[in-house]
């Protein structure tokens, strides 16, 4: 369910790797990018015309909070960091994940 | 308060955004391989549409964006907001009448629980009013019901107030009112002793007859008035606006059913109508089945008069509104039809409008306006210009009210009060947000396809093709209203021209009731009627007069059965009943009623004569099988062994209308007066008389005198031109044909203009390719045929589907008995609106094809 050839992700999975990229520590746009990208070991690319729309709808629903602070760089960027709800959203999503990986897995050698 | 928030947090956000997108490009400037950036404007469209007020200000500044359209383009918006204001408005007018007569219960509490009730003959099928005896019994019997009320109208002249005047009143039981539930406005409400004889010498007056004839006279309750020449105590006066059963009755006496006269009071004269109320513990369906035991009981008690005889229950409403809650629908639909074409009108405007378009969408795209948000703009731009025609649609509807009950008042029932009420707005209203989606979704959807180049010409086809469907839609729809209108239109000349059997031109009539009190006797009438008769011949400007019970289209004449010497009584499901007038001799003169066989009654058709009658041909056909002669035949009234007088038939006249001029006529029997001997007393009393004369105003002048000077206490109703009730008996039909006939105009108009729009949008189009052929050397009669041809397909196409839906039309016509001498297939009819509608539509392509014609092919190929 993560992506496809041309490493575009699937509905619904982003807002969960958000999620939980900031579990860490709070991090900008760029960052949270930059970090999935390499988690994934290259294979996914996010593009900015999802992610910022993805950043500020989880924040309209309350999962996420933002502030300007100063960057690494030294300049002034949104930091976004989870809230306890983002939190609490995050234990479900990434059990319901597992569950449903090893699902499909178990299905894909089966079959 | 969180929108608030938002709203005041809105400046900022574009900021934060411009911010936070700058940061982002310049991390990624530094990194060595940079996933690409998205459109930015777009991104932030998308966010900002997310964290923002959203609809609302999507909405606002799309109202804006159109009305700023609208006023650019100002035929476009004029055009549309008529068209949605004639089609809104025509529907919401026909819409109140539906209401009016369909939906709204009638103006009495629980009304739903309001039913009549009918004597039923099981084997004819039909229902008939009720004999006193019945009634009495059922009202004693029944369990389902509050309250069993009958009713009968009756003539009753009102003297010592001004002018003798006859009024129509109604006969009733005295629970009535308690059974309608209204109570009198002034006074009180009959009691129930005052069904006896004796104590029924007492009255209540509607609103209108109250102010009418008693000044509103606050202490009218209580005082005597003169009727039919006894005493009346005027107990009460009904509120304003109380009719019951429709406007004609004026008043309420009760009616003596106990110790009354016996040729009222019996189990075989069947003349009262009866309403009850079901008890809201019991069902309409329970009160049927225990009035249908108690009719049984009947039936086995009394079986030589309630032989056969069940009943029948109906709800009030039903019999009020009867058979026009169809025409009611079906001129609904016809409206509605309207409503479709003035959609698909619009809708193709709006296609063709967003071809035109084209370019400032594909701007706003580039600029980061998704398909979504564009589509919801066109509905928005759909949805204000439905707004303004449905606010002045619902304007003319207004205005159309006052004229559409005037024109409805003699053809529907209800329509004294005729209103705009809040649910009328509210349907309004749901109207035009059904009809901004009906016209605009789909151009919103098409309209917005394969935006992404300013070019792009792969959403023209499909465009093209919208418009053409929506063309033909508009040209089959046409096609059903003018095939509708015009079989009405031909009915409506049958029915001018049909052969009604009598002739109404230049004849006066006018009505009066012999009263119980200044006639009690048969004698005393027949002395009235010889000096009437005599009296009349005198004058000079009646070239043929005489009297009758009955006028035609006036139904008075009562329905008898009919016994036929030495032919077995009749059985099954055929009718035995003959409707039946006393006319006086010179009335079937006067009326010029062609006799085909034998001679007219005579003056010596008298008392002392041998009983002979007149019959028609409907009578010949049905009760002597329509070969034998029938003069010298013998008929009785009533049943052969029943104690009447054998009637030896005279004549026969041809059949005559006498009951409405669209019913096919029924069987006549028509008895002289001056030999109803007994019986003058019960079917003699209310005359009509009728003169023919070159000079009306004259005639009548001479027959009022001739009654005055014989009994100045008599009162007149009339006069009036026998040619008048035959125009009102045939405003129903004159009515439907102007609603269906303008709907049908409407509707050509616009299918019309639809055409030509499109013919003359493709034109345009293919103006370079015109160029490109006539330079080449295309003959100019070439480049009309061919944009002609391209008009005649949508055309052709959208009448042979109408023709269809027409056909279709028509039988539901014919079944509804709306057609008068036109076969549902009528032939002459499909053809010329076919061709009307070919030949409009042909004009309509005309017009742009001399346009191609006259392409100068040097400017077309400069111009690209």
């Amino acid at each position: 369910m993560a992506k496809n050839q041309t490493g575009e992700l699937v509905q619904g999975t982003l807002d969960m790797m958000i999620l939980k990229t900031l579990s860490q520590c709070p991090m900008h746009g760029y960052a949270i990018a930059l970090a999935i990208h390499d988690r994934s070991l290259e294979v996914l690319k996010v593009e900015e015309g999802s992610l910022y729309p993805a950043l500020h709808r989880l924040e309209l629903a309350g999962l996420l909070e933002s502030d300007w602070k100063l960057s690494e760089a030294n300049r002034r960027a949104k930091f976004y960091r989870l809230t306890p709800a983002g939190r609490k959203k995050l234990t479900v999503e990434a059990s319901n994940w597992v569950r449903l990986a090893a699902a499909i897995a178990r299905v894909m050698e089966t079959a | 308060m969180r929108w608030w928030f938002r709203l005041r947090k809105r400046r900022s956000l574009d900021q934060d955004l411009e911010d936070e997108i700058a940061f982002h490009r310049a991390m990624r400037a530094h990194d060595l391989d940079p996933p690409p950036f998205g459109n930015a404007t777009q991104i932030k469209e998308r966010i900002r549409d997310m964290c923002t007020l959203g609809w609302l200000e999507v909405l606002v500044a799309d109202g804006c964006y159109a009305l700023r359209g609208m006023r650019r383009d100002k035929a476009f918006a004029v055009t549309a907001i008529a068209l949605l204001a004639l089609a809104i408005g025509a529907n919401t007018a026909m819409f109140i009448v539906l209401k009016r007569v369909i939906l709204d219960p009638l103006p009495f509490p629980d009304a739903d629980r309001l039913v009549r009730i009918y004597d039923f003959h099981k084997e004819r099928g039909t229902a008939q009013s009720v004999t006193a005896l019945n009634y009495l019994d059922w009202a004693a019997e029944s369990k389902a019901f509050e309250t069993l009320a009958a009713f009968s109208g009756q003539g009753m002249t009102i003297t010592g107030q001004g002018e003798p005047e006859l009024i129509i009143a109604l006969g009733v039981s005295p629970n009535l009112l308690q059974t309608l539930g209204i109570k009198a406005a002034l006074g009180r409400d009959f009691r129930p002793e005052e069904i006896v004889r004796g104590r029924d010498r007492v009255i209540i007056l509607t609103h209108r007859l109250w102010q009418r004839k008693f000044g509103a006279d606050p202490a009218i309750v209580g005082r005597q008035v003169r009727i039919n020449g006894d005493g009346y105590e005027v107990i009460g006066v009904m509120p304003a606006g109380f009719n019951f059963p429709d406007k004609t009755y004026e008043a309420f006496v009760p009616l003596p059913l106990r110790g009354g006269d016996p040729a009222w009071t019996n189990r075989s004269s069947h003349y009262l109508r009866v309403v009850g109320r079901v008890r809201s513990s019991a069902t309409i369906e329970s009160a049927r089945a225990e009035m249908n035991q108690i009719a049984g009981r009947l039936e086995a008690a009394y079986p030589e008069v309630n032989a056969k005889l069940g009943v029948q229950l109906r709800a009030l409403k039903d019999t009020v509104v009867g058979d026009s809650r169809r025409l009611v629908l079906l001129l609904y639909g016809a409206a509605t039809i309207l409503l479709l074409i003035a959609c698909a009108n619009l809708a193709s405007l709006l296609v063709a409008r967003s071809s035109a378009r084209r370019l400032e969408f594909a701007t706003r795209a580039a600029l980061g306006a998704s398909r979504p948000r564009l589509a919801v703009q066109m509905l928005v731009e759909a949805g204000i210009l439905s707004i303004i025609g449905g606010a002045a649609g619902l304007g003319l509807a207004y205005l159309l009210i006052r004229s559409l009950r005037i024109a409805a008042l003699e053809s529907l029932p209800r329509m004294d009060e005729l209103q705009l009420d809040p649910a009328i707005v509210a349907f309004s209203i749901a109207l035009t947000m059904a009809t901004a989606i009906l016209f605009g979704l789909g151009p919103a959807l098409f309209g917005t396809r394969s935006l992404g180049t300013a070019r792009g010409s792969g959403a023209h086809g499909i465009r093209q093709g919208m418009r053409q469907a929506l063309v033909i839609a508009q040209v089959s729809m046409s096609l059903v209203l003018l095939a509708g209108a015009g079989l009405f239109l031909r009915s409506l000349y049958n029915l001018g021209q049909a052969d009604r059997g009598f002739d109404a031109e230049s004849v006066v009539t006018m009505g009066f009731a012999l009263g119980v009190n200044g006639y009690p006797s048969a004698g005393k009438m027949m002395n009235f009627a010889e000096q009437l008769r005599a009296g009349l011949s005198e004058f000079p400007s009646l070239r043929a007069s005489g009297f009758s019970t009955s006028l035609p289209l006036s139904g008075q004449a009562w329905g008898n059965p009919i016994a036929v010497q030495g032919q077995a009584p009749m059985t099954g499901n055929k009718s035995n009943i003959a409707r039946i007038q006393c006319i006086s001799p010179g009335f079937q003169e006067a009326l010029r009623m062609r006799l085909l066989v034998g001679r007219p009654i005579a003056p010596s058709d008298d008392s002392r004569a041998p009983a002979v009658a007149l019959v028609d041909e409907i009578f010949v056909r049905t009760f002597l099988d329509g070969t034998r002669n029938p003069i010298g035949e013998r008929i009785k009234i009533g049943e052969a062994d029943s104690r009447g007088p054998w009637l030896s038939i005279v004549g026969v006249v041809a059949a005559s209308r006498q009951f409405s001029l669209e019913a096919s006529p029924e069987a006549h029997i028509f008895v002289p007066y001056f030999q109803l001997g007994d019986l003058a007393p019960i079917f003699g009393r209310g005359l009509y008389l009728a003169g023919r004369s070159s000079t009306p105003a004259e005639a009548s002048r001479a027959m009022k005198s001739k009654i005055a000077a014989l009994d100045p206490t008599l009162a007149v109703r009339g006069p009036n031109l026998l040619s008048e009730s035959v125009d009102s008996a045939m405003a129903p039909a004159r009515f439907r044909t102007s609603l269906m006939i303008g709907f049908a105009a409407l509707a050509l108009v616009l299918a019309s203009v639809g055409l030509y729009g499109v013919i003359a949008f493709s034109v345009a189009q293919q103006t370079q390719e015109i160029g490109v052929r006539i330079a080449l050397g295309a003959q100019r009669t070439q480049i009309i045929s061919m944009v002609l041809a391209s008009g005649a397909h949508l055309s052709g196409l959208g009448i042979t589907l109408g023709l269809c839906g027409a056909l279709a039309l028509s039988r539901i016509l014919e079944k509804e008995q709306l057609l008068f001498g036109v076969s549902p297939r009528d032939g002459l009819t499909f053809a010329v609106v076919a061709g009307v509608l070919g030949l409009v539509t042909f004009v309509a392509s005309l017009v742009p094809a001399r346009r191609a014609a006259s392409i100068d092919p040097m400017r077309a190929l400069r111009a690209e």
